[in-house]
């Protein structure tokens, strides 16, 4: 007899695909459908003009796109990075150095993006990056920095570095350690922070908005504006772009990552 | 002796509070030396610190004639190896061998040879292109070994490397050991573990209370323990607390004639075991007690046996005596080992 815990589990794994699915579908039909009104099930018409919007003349999205994904690589990489070297070093401190990094890095995290914009925006200005993209990256990099630091806290609190020390006595330089051992043995780690960076970065509205003063377009403030504006055709085509990268980028790297094995000593 | 590895009164800190305190110890080129300590005594931070993975407070590492104790692990010319193999997941057999060498730069065919010539000497030839997540634990040591080994160490530091080996790999890896030989090259295992220490050792050093209390053979080791500390680690069950008198041995259990070099005063003459049997009606018993325990081991069954107020572990004889019993006890004298003072282990 089949137990009702085993029943759950079986009914709630198509219930999770099917909210996975059903916006993305409704997105989908939004983006090529106009004069859909409830309680139609599906559009009155159907045309492919949002979509030129992202590649055609004068388009917004497109650019938008790329702004994006511009930002939302060199966020991630950055944070990545950051992140790796500020996680380690907060894992080996002991007492109140420890206690302080950890607050530190959980600081933007915790902090509302609207607040951290605020508080980013004086020292911005200040430093001559209002309104310009490498201001909006820096006020990206703040919170990816947060969350790649805390992700990487994680990793070297229970990492015992035995293979490094092993490399070590074996004749390896530190610069040969990062190179020849760390880095190898942890690149699912550094491309999960990669993705983790970028994805704080892609989704932000509040930061861009402030840091960027309305000049850096990303696709997020694009959407925000369509919706604004009741184009509801050209938000929903935005906000499938919005979704489409980070699930795809997602799927490759567990592609890339099938055959990485991970062996513990 | 040409000396792998001289340490002069080295200190180290278990963290912030004094670990080891002053050892002192030589490892000649070619020899095993075992490091002999119950656990939480301070084996792998001595070993991770003649490595240069924990920092020296005092004293000096001098290997391969150099002073290296100021020097980063990878210019020590000591390899450490972790209890547990740390090949690196991402290289497979051939490349983990390799990794020393691949560091000082040598030609790719010099590499691919000498690589197959470690293998074969370890018996793994056939596993070269496994990743380390495909090999059992004794291949992983085997492999561990052989890139220690490439790296043409003048130390090896082996930290317990059969503790976490089931009894059919222990003898495997064993073997393996006794059977790397390297002219120019010293050894130092740690182990906690007696029969392998026995099995190991060109010679034991037993570390005790922070510092190395004594160097030598194994057997001359469990015949004559220096302290009565070490004889208690070295489970040596027999320990009487008496003087030494006018050429004989007085106890609670009476006067036992000794002769040679006995150092005169209190003294806690300690014997094994196999010094101590039962008397048979041929043999004249020098003491008399009551059976109150058996001990069951798999090759000498003992018996414990109670004499006023001393108790002594014999060998049991065939048929076991039972408990409560009276028995004879015969001690073989040119056995019993004399140690200066009292039994304070």
């Amino acid at each position: 007899m089949t137990s009702v815990p085993a029943m759950l589990r079986r009914g709630l794994l198509p219930l999770l695909l099917l909210s996975a699915a059903m916006p993305l579908a409704i997105l989908g039909l939004a983006s090529i459908g106009s004069d859909w009104f409830f309680p139609a099930l599906l559009p009155g018409t159907f045309s492919l003009a949002s979509w030129r919007n992202v590649v055609g003349t004068g388009a917004l999205l497109g650019p938008a796109l790329l702004a994006s994904a511009a930002l939302a690589l060199a966020t991630g990489l950055a944070a990545m990075v950051f992140g790796a070297f500020a996680g380690s070093a907060i894992a080996a401190a002991t007492g109140w150095r420890r206690v302080i990094g950890a607050g530190a890095a959980f600081l933007p995290v915790a902090a509302p993006p609207v607040a951290l914009a605020t508080g980013l925006h004086a020292t911005l200005l200040g430093a001559g990056l209002g309104s310009s993209i490498v201001g909006v990256f820096v006020a990206h990099v703040v919170p990816a920095c947060g969350y790649t630091t805390l992700y990487f806290l994680g990793i070297f609190t229970v990492r015992e570095g035995g293979h490094e020390d092993a490399a070590r006595t074996l004749g390896a330089g530190r610069f040969d350690v990062l190179r020849r051992v760390t880095i190898p043995m942890m690149h699912r780690e550094l491309l999960e922070a990669l993705l983790l960076g970028a994805i704080v970065s892609w989704g932000q509205v509040a930061l861009t908005l402030v840091a960027g003063g309305g000049s850096v377009r990303t696709l997020p403030l694009e959407v925000i504006d369509y919706l604004v504006a009741g184009q509801d055709q050209l938000a929903a085509t935005g906000s499938l772009l919005l979704v489409i990268p980070p699930l795809a980028a997602f799927g490759l790297m567990r592609l890339a990552l099938r055959n990485v094995e991970l062996v513990l000593p | 002796m040409t000396v792998a590895l001289r340490l002069d009164s080295m200190a180290v800190n278990f963290g912030s509070v004094a670990g080891l305190t002053d050892v002192t110890l030589a490892v000649a080129r070619g020899e095993r030396v075992v490091l002999l300590a119950p656990s939480g005594a301070g084996k792998t931070t001595l070993l991770r610190a003649i490595a240069g993975l924990e920092p020296v407070v005092n004293g000096s590492v001098v290997v391969g004639g150099r002073d290296v104790t100021n020097d980063p692990p990878e210019s020590r010319g000591a390899v450490y190896l972790h209890q547990t193999p740390m090949l690196f997941p991402h290289l497979d057999v051939a490349a983990n061998v390799a990794f020393p060498m691949r560091l000082r730069g040598i030609d790719r065919d010099d590499i691919s040879r000498r690589v197959s010539e470690l293998l074969a000497s370890v018996q793994v030839s056939e596993l070269a292109g496994r990743r380390p997540g495909a090999l059992s634990g004794g291949q992983r040591h085997r492999v561990a070994l052989a890139r220690a080994i490439a790296a043409n160490p003048q130390m090896l530091l082996l930290d317990e490397p059969l503790a976490s080996l089931d009894p059919g790999l222990r003898q495997d890896v064993r073997q393996v050991l006794t059977r790397t030989h390297l002219d120019g090259t010293g050894m130092l295992i740690a182990t906690h573990d007696l029969d392998d220490a026995v099995l190991l050792a060109d010679r034991v050093a037993v570390l005790l209370g922070g510092r190395i209390a004594q160097v030598a053979p194994a057997e001359e080791l469990f015949r004559a323990p220096a302290t009565v500390a070490i004889a208690a680690f070295l489970g040596i069950p027999n320990r009487i607390t008496g003087r030494v008198e006018d050429g004989a041995f007085c106890s609670s259990m009476g006067r036992l004639p000794v002769g040679g070099a006995v150092p005169h005063g209190p003294v806690v003459a300690v014997f094994a075991v196999d010094a101590v049997t039962v008397a048979t009606g041929d043999e004249q018993a020098g003491v008399f007690g009551e059976v109150v325990e058996l001990h069951r081991h798999l090759r000498h069954p003992s018996i414990i046996v109670q004499c006023g107020s001393v108790t002594l572990e014999a060998l049991a004889p065939r048929p076991v005596p039972s408990r409560g019993a009276t028995v004879g006890l015969v001690i073989d004298p040119s056995v019993i080992h004399f140690v200066p003072g009292t039994d304070d282990a």
